[in-house]
C-alpha cells in the first residue's frame, strides 16, 4: 500500500526536519514494515517552467536549433535537437546545475555549460524520462521534449512545485498489516504516527449530514450477518466533471487512478478512512429501494469491468427493487454504475461480514481494494465516518449538489467493546521491564484507548477502531505497551529457572549418528 | 654393396650388445634405422641396380634391417621392466578415493542449533509430518476463517469414508504443532526445540519450496517475559554468528503469539555496515517469535494464569540459503551432486 506523506500530515504534526527515512524506522519498529519510500520530483531540482522566444538554426548542425527561453526574469540560450520545438511553447528547462537522467539512459548527470558544435548551451529542454516524470506524463518519443503547454504553467517558477510533486511516498508491507483494519488509510495510519512520536492529531470530524427531501430511500437488510450496517444518502443536482487537480494529484500520488469527481471521492474516502465506499446512479436504483441479501445458485451478474459473473447461493448481494446492482464488497455493477449525465447520486456506506467477502473474492478470483479491506473486519462505527466525509466532499466540489434524502442507517452491528483489566506488576512481569505507571497510561491514551486508573492497575477501554479482531485481552496490551515502549528498550535477561540436562531424544540421537556413521 | 652391408651390420650388432639403456636403444634407432642413415642410404642405392641384382641385395637389405629392428626391440624389452619397477612407478601415491555421502548442508545446520539449544537445556522433540487439523491450526489459535486454512494454501489428506470434516489430515505447515503435543505430554515447565519439514501448497519457484525446513522452539515457565526471550535469542544468534551479534524485535502478528514478533540478527556478512545479503539494512530477518498466546499454552494444557513462555520459529531452509549464499532454494531438495559437493 502506498502512503503519502503530504496526505499524512494533514491530520498528524510530523517534525520538522523528520526525514522519511526516520518515519520509515519508527513505523518499521513500532507498527508496519515500511519496504521503502521515494521522493516525487527527484530529479527536478534547478528545472523550471520556460517559454520558447525564438528558434534559431544552429550553425554547425542540421538537427540541432538555437532556443532562447524565458525562464521568467531572464532568457537563456539553449542547443537542443528536440522535434516539436514551436515558439510559445512551455518547456521544462534544465537550468546549469540540475542533476538530469541523460536521455533516460539511467545515468544522473550534473548539468554543466557546455559548447555543442561550437556553440554553447545554458542549460537543457528536457524529455519527460529525463526528469523522472515518465510515470506521469510519458515521452511521446525519444525525441520529441515535454511539451507542458497545456498546463498554464507560470514561466520561471521551478517545475516541482508548478506540478505539486513536493510528496514523498511511503510503500507499506500489505502482509504486515492483516491484523490491524485501522491501519488501512491514511487517517488510521496518521493515529499510529502521532501515538509513536508524541505529536499532535487533528481528530477527524466531517460535518454532519443534514437530512434532505425529495427522494425516498429504503434499505433493507436480509442477510444481517454478512451484512452489519448499510448507511444510504441520496445527494441531487450533481454534475460528473473531473475532479480539482488537487484530488486528482493525491489519487495518483498513491497509484490510484482519478476516474470522476464522484468516483474520485469515494476512492479517496476509502485511502483516507480505509471504508471502501460505493456510489450509484440514482435512475438505475428501481423503486428507491435497496436490499442486500445473497444471490441465488448460478445467478449471473455482470461488474463494472465489464465481466459476466456466476454468483452461488453464499456470495452477497446489493439489489434494487428489481435486480442486483452490485457486489456486495467486492465491486460495483455494470448496470448502476455512474455516467457522464448522472445528476442523483446513492452513497453507500456499509460493512459487511469478513470471512464471506474473502470467500467470495477467491471463488471469483477477483480481488480489489474494496475486498482486500473488508476482509481484515473493518469497525462499522466508520461507516457513519465515511459517509459524512463523502457528502461533505461532494457538497464542495459539486457547486448546486444537495441532499434528496434522508439518511438511512441499519445498523446491527452490537458493539464488541470490552473493558480489560490490565495488572501493571503482571505487565512489567510479562515485559521484563520496570514501566512506569504514569509511562503505560501516556502509551495507551496516544493509542487513544481510554484508561482508568486502580492504583495497581488498569481499566482500559478499547477503541472502536480495534476491536473488532486487533485487541480484546490483556496480552494484547501487552503487545500495545512493548512496541511503543520499544522492543530495543527491553533488556535482555535470563530466566531464573532451575537447569538440568535436558532428556535425551534417543531416536533423534541414534538418526543423527547413523547419518554420520553411514555416509 | 655386400661389403658394405657386411661391415655395417658387424658395427651395429657390436653396438647394439653394448646397450645400456632404453635412451640409447632410441639413439641408436635413429642412427641406424632414421631416414639419414647410412642403411637407409643402402637401401636407397636399391633403385640403380639392375632388376637382378635388386632383388638380390632388396632382401638381403630388408632382412639386415629386420634383425637390427628385431636386436633392437628384444634389448627394448629387456630394459623396460627393470626401468618401470625402479622408477616410474610410485609407491607412496595415495590409493584412488571412493564417492563417499556426507551430511546435507540442512542437516549439519540443523544440528549445529540443536547442539547450541541441548547446551541450553532444551530437549530435541519430533512431532508427525501428517497432522490433523486441531494441532497445525485450532490448538494454535488459528480460526476457521483464516487464510493460512484455505485449501491452496496447505496439503489436505483426501479421504474416503468416516472422516471428520472439521478435523481433517493435512501435511503441517509449521512444526508448531508440537508445541501442543509436547506440553500434553510433559506439561510445564518444558523447554524444547522441534526442527523438521513442514509443507505449503506453494507454486514452486526461486524463493518458493513445497517443502522446507523449521526449527521451532518453545519455553514454558513461570513468569517468563519478552526480556528472557530476547536474552535466549541474542545467545543463539551470538553462537551462530559472531559475538558481536545483536538481536532485533520487530512487532509482527502471529495468531499463536502474543506479543509476537520478527527477529532480526546482524548481518553476519557485512557485520551491520549494509551490504547485498542484508539489502544495505545491516540487518537479517531470521526468526518469529512471541509470547505464546493464552489460547495455546490452555490447548496444551496449561494454565495460563500460573505459566507463561515464548516461543520462536526459526526458517532452517533460510538459514542455510543466507549462510551459504544460496539464490534458488529449489537447489536444496534437487538431489544433484553438482551442489552438494560443495558442502
Amino acid at each position: 500500500m502506498y502512503i503519502s506523506l503530504n496526505w499524512l500530515k494533514k491530520y498528524v504534526d510530523i517534525p520538522k526536519g523528520f526525514l522519511a527515512a526516520d518515519l520509515a524506522a519508527k513505523l518499521t519498529a513500532c507498527t508496519v514494515e515500511v519496504e521503502g519510500w521515494k521522493k516525487e520530483g527527484e530529479l527536478l531540482d534547478n528545472v523550471v517552467v520556460g517559454k520558447i522566444l525564438e528558434i534559431k538554426d544552429h550553425p554547425n548542425a542540421d538537427k540541432l536549433k538555437l532556443v532562447v527561453v524565458d525562464i521568467g526574469k531572464k532568457k537563456t540560450e539553449v542547443v537542443c535537437g528536440g522535434t516539436n520545438l514551436k515558439k510559445g511553447m512551455l518547456v521544462a528547462l534544465a537550468k546549469i546545475g540540475a542533476r538530469v537522467n541523460w536521455h533516460g539512459a539511467g545515468q544522473i548527470e550534473e548539468l554543466k555549460p557546455v559548447k555543442i558544435r561550437g556553440v554553447e548551451s545554458q542549460g537543457m529542454i528536457c524529455l519527460s524520462s529525463e526528469i523522472g516524470l515518465q510515470d506521469i506524463m510519458p515521452d511521446k518519443s525519444d525525441t520529441e521534449i515535454l511539451d507542458l503547454s497545456h498546463l498554464k504553467l507560470k514561466v520561471g517558477q521551478p517545475l516541482a512545485e508548478a506540478l505539486h510533486l513536493d510528496d514523498t511516498i511511503l510503500e507499506i508491507d500489505n502482509k504486515s498489516l492483516t491484523h490491524r483494519p485501522d491501519l488501512w488509510g491514511h487517517y488510521g495510519l496518521a493515529r499510529e504516527l502521532a501515538a509513536i512520536l508524541k505529536v499532535k492529531f487533528k481528530n477527524y470530524d466531517p460535518k454532519e449530514i443534514k437530512g434532505g427531501r425529495g427522494k425516498n430511500l429504503k434499505v433493507e437488510i436480509k442477510d444481517k450477518e454478512k451484512c452489519r450496517r448499510y448507511i444510504g444518502v441520496v445527494v441531487d443536482n450533481v454534475k460528473i466533471a473531473p475532479s480539482p487537480d488537487w484530488l486528482v494529484r493525491q489519487l495518483e500520488s498513491v497509484g490510484v487512478r482519478a476516474i470522476n469527481n464522484i468516483v474520485d471521492i469515494t476512492n479517496y474516502v476509502m485511502l483516507e478512512l480505509g471504508e471502501p465506499m460505493h456510489s450509484f446512479d440514482w435512475r438505475e436504483i428501481k423503486g428507491g429501494t435497496i436490499i442486500i441479501d445473497t444471490a441465488q445458485k448460478g445467478e449471473k451478474f455482470t461488474t463494472l469491468d465489464g465481466q459476466e459473473r456466476i454468483l452461488d447461493e453464499q456470495m452477497l448481494l446489493i439489489k434494487d427493487g428489481k435486480r442486483a446492482v452490485a457486489l456486495a464488497g467486492v465491486m460495483g455493477g455494470l448496470n448502476s454504475e455512474i455516467k457522464d449525465d448522472t445528476v442523483t447520486i446513492l452513497f453507500e456506506a456499509a460493512n459487511f461480514e469478513p470471512n464471506n467477502i474473502r470467500k467470495t473474492s477467491i471463488k471469483l478470483g477477483l480481488r480489489t481494494e474494496g475486498s482486500a479491506r473488508w476482509e481484515k473486519n473493518l469497525s462499522p462505527v466508520i461507516a457513519e465516518l465515511a459517509m459524512r466525509k463523502a457528502v461533505e466532499m461532494t457538497l464542495e466540489l459539486s457547486p448546486g449538489a444537495k441532499v434528496a434524502s434522508k439518511v438511512i442507517d441499519q445498523n446491527f452491528y452490537t458493539s464488541q467493546i470490552s473493558e480489560i483489566e490490565l495488572d501493571l506488576n503482571w505487565l512489567n512481569k510479562r515485559l521484563g521491564t520496570a514501566v512506569a505507571k504514569e509511562e503505560v497510561i501516556g502509551i495507551l491514551e496516544r493509542l487513544q484507548f481510554e484508561v482508568k486508573d486502580k492504583k495497581n492497575s488498569l481499566i482500559v477501554k478499547v477503541p472502536y477502531w480495534r476491536s473488532t479482531k486487533d485487541v480484546s485481552i490483556a496480552e494484547d496490551l501487552v503487545e500495545e505497551i512493548a512496541r511503543i515502549y520499544g522492543y530495543d528498550n527491553i533488556k535482555p535477561t535470563m530466566p531464573s529457572a532451575p537447569v538440568a540436562p535436558p532428556k535425551a531424544n534417543l531416536e533423534r540421537v541414534g538418526n543423527a549418528r547413523l547419518k554420520k556413521f553411514l555416509p | 654393396m655386400q661389403e658394405d652391408l657386411k661391415k655395417l651390420k658387424k658395427i651395429i650388432l657390436e653396438e647394439v650388445s653394448r646397450v645400456k639403456n632404453l635412451q640409447e636403444v632410441q639413439d641408436l634407432k635413429i642412427k641406424y634405422l632414421g631416414r639419414k642413415s647410412e642403411l637407409t642410404n643402402i637401401l636407397r642405392r636399391l633403385k640403380d641396380l639392375s632388376a637382378e641384382d635388386k632383388i638380390k641385395f632388396g632382401k638381403l637389405a630388408n632382412d639386415f634391417k629386420q634383425e637390427v629392428i628385431v636386436a633392437l626391440d628384444q634389448i627394448k624389452s629387456r630394459l623396460e621392466p627393470v626401468i618401470k619397477s625402479g622408477g616410474e612407478l610410485d609407491l607412496t601415491l595415495p590409493g584412488q578415493k571412493f564417492d563417499l555421502g556426507h551430511l546435507h548442508p540442512l542437516s549439519q545446520v540443523q544440528y549445529q542449533l540443536e547442539d547450541v539449544f541441548s547446551s541450553m537445556g532444551f530437549m530435541i522433540e519430533d512431532g508427525p509430518e501428517l497432522e490433523s487439523e486441531y494441532y497445525n491450526f485450532e490448538a494454535l489459535n488459528i480460526p476457521q476463517s483464516h487464510p493460512a486454512r484455505d485449501m491452496q494454501d496447505t496439503f489436505y489428506i483426501d479421504e474416503e469414508k468416516g472422516f471428520d470434516p472439521s478435523n481433517r489430515l493435512l501435511l503441517r505447515t509449521q512444526t508448531s504443532p508440537v508445541q501442543i503435543r509436547a506440553m500434553k505430554k510433559y506439561g510445564a515447565p518444558l523447554r524444547l526445540v522441534v526442527p523438521g519439514r513442514c509443507f505449503r501448497y506453494e507454486a514452486v519457484d526461486v524463493r518458493h519450496e513445497a517443502t522446507f525446513y523449521q526449527l521451532e522452539g518453545l519455553l514454558v515457565d513461570k513468569n517468563i517475559s519478552l526480556a528472557d526471550m530476547k536474552s535466549a535469542l541474542e545467545i543463539v544468534a551470538q553462537k551462530l554468528y559472531g559475538a558481536e551479534t545483536k538481536v532485533r524485535l520487530r512487532p509482527k502478528f502471529y495468531p499463536f503469539v502474543e506479543p509476537g514478533v520478527n527477529g532480526e540478527v546482524t548481518c553476519f556478512l557485512c557485520h551491520g555496515q549494509g551490504c547485498r545479503l542484508c539489502k544495505k539494512t545491516g540487518w537479517l530477518e531470521i526468526f518469529g517469535a512471541g509470547l505464546v498466546h493464552p489460547s495455546v499454552l490452555l490447548a496444551g494444557g496449561v494454565d495460563p494464569k500460573e505459566y507463561s513462555g515464548y516461543a520462536f520459529g526459526f526458517g532452517l531452509t533460510r538459514l542455510v540459503m543466507l549462510k551459504y549464499g544460496i539464490d534458488d532454494v529449489r537447489l536444496l531438495t534437487s538431489g544433484d551432486l553438482r551442489f552438494l559437493n560443495q558442502f
